[in-house]
């Protein structure tokens, strides 16, 4: 008899510890589903209030900003300056583009740097180099852009097309 | 020649039969609640962070913690269970000759086991989740949107993968996913193996059913088996 209630008072708990949750999470929540099993509305706002202050006012022109460039021992020289518009530190680990001239292709520049640490929403000054002989464009323009950001540990990699004037 | 006196000589105790498997894993099952997480994983450097145990989790999303309810209860669930489990597994390895100490070394002595099979169970499915359904989900619906090729890797288990998901020809963002057991983890195991010695070494407490009928009793009480009240 003590035998048998025992067990069936081990198996009464082990089941009100199994259901248990269920009714006490629902009963919490007024029955709602959704509101039992998905993250709070207010977690869920400041969530979506961390991801979209991550890019704050966005990408613009004055992003970057490449001066003017200077040409010695058969090498080009753009100093950038960086502004970052994210509320989160950065590194730029490569940027590189080809500078072409009346259509025709004169020089590819890259990073003198190995990578670049941007602090959130700071600015930056870093030099794009490359090989170039000949006289100074007339009319540059940069395509094939590539640029590679890393945030946390995650990599973004960017290939634009065409560019605008150097 | 040196005699012992009968009169003044006592008389040996015996200890009371204890299930020392039993009493070890109940005491262990007390703290492995507290001890933290037995798996973690991480995507980036903190872009996501996860750590889990059958009694607990966290996940956030660039610091953003985010929790659900039910699951937050079902862990507390698991967490009374285990140290409920460990007091009435340590009370039936001290009385494992009693009518009650069976029952109570069986009500605890796997619980440990089946939640380290959970879990694993629930990495081993996520994975293959993540790896080889959501990619195909995600990347249909983005496929309607402009298109986006999205190629998941995450580890089973333990490891490290890298996760890419490719946004049309230009952008390609990739993550580092790095997913370990922690050093809890293998308590556990040794909780759980603790507690299926604990269970099968108790069958020597135990007199066969057949040997239980009447004309044996008296040959039960000698063994020292308390029967259950009627």
């Amino acid at each position: 008899m003590g035998e048998r209630a025992l067990g069936w008072g081990l198996k009464l708990l082990g089941i009100a510890l199994f259901v248990g949750p269920f009714i006490a999470a629902f009963a919490v929540h007024n029955w709602d589903l959704q509101a039992t099993v998905m993250p709070s509305q207010e977690e869920m706002d400041e969530l979506k209030e961390t991801l979209s202050g991550l890019f704050g006012e966005g990408f613009s022109e004055d992003t970057f900003i490449l001066e003017n460039p200077t040409y010695s021992g058969g090498k080009i020289r753009i100093p950038v300056r960086f502004t970052s518009p994210l509320d989160l530190p950065i590194k730029i680990t490569d940027l590189s583009f080809a500078i072409s001239d009346q259509g025709v292709e004169v020089a590819q520049v890259e990073m003198e740097e190995t990578e670049v640490e941007i602090p959130a929403n700071g600015t930056v000054d870093f030099t794009l180099i490359g090989p170039y002989t000949g006289t100074p464009p007339t009319d540059p323009q940069f395509t094939d852009m590539n640029i590679t950001f890393e945030a946390y540990g995650v990599t973004l990699q960017m290939q634009v097309g065409q560019g605008g004037e150097v | 020649m040196e005699t012992t006196n009968p009169k003044t000589s006592r008389p040996k105790r015996r200890l009371a039969p204890v299930n020392w498997f039993g009493l070890v894993a109940g005491a262990l099952m007390l703290m492995l609640p507290f001890l933290g997480p037995w798996w973690r994983a991480t995507v980036g450097t903190g872009a996501m962070e996860v750590a889990l145990s059958p009694f607990d989790y966290s996940i956030s999303l660039l610091g953003q913690p985010i929790s659900s309810t039910l699951v937050g209860y079902f862990l507390l669930a698991a967490k009374l269970s285990v140290i409920i489990g460990g007091v009435l597994m340590i009370a039936g390895s001290v009385g494992a000759k009693r009518w009650w100490g069976r029952q109570l070394v069986r009500f605890g002595a796997m619980k440990v086991f089946w939640m380290l099979i959970g879990l694993i169970l629930l990495l081993v499915l996520g994975a293959l989740f993540l790896n080889s359904i959501l990619p195909g989900m995600l990347s249909g619906m983005a496929g309607e949107a402009g298109g986006a090729a999205m190629q998941i890797n995450v580890p089973y288990i333990s490891g490290s993968a890298m996760s890419t998901i490719q946004i049309g020809a230009t952008a390609t963002i990739t993550a580092p996913i790095t997913a370990s057991l922690t050093s809890v983890f293998w308590i556990a195991v040794v909780v759980a193996a603790l507690g299926v010695a604990a269970r099968i070494y108790h069958r020597r407490f135990v007199k066969p059913k057949k040997l239980m009928v009447k004309p044996a009793e008296d040959e039960a009480e000698d063994e020292g088996i308390e029967a259950p009240p009627t």
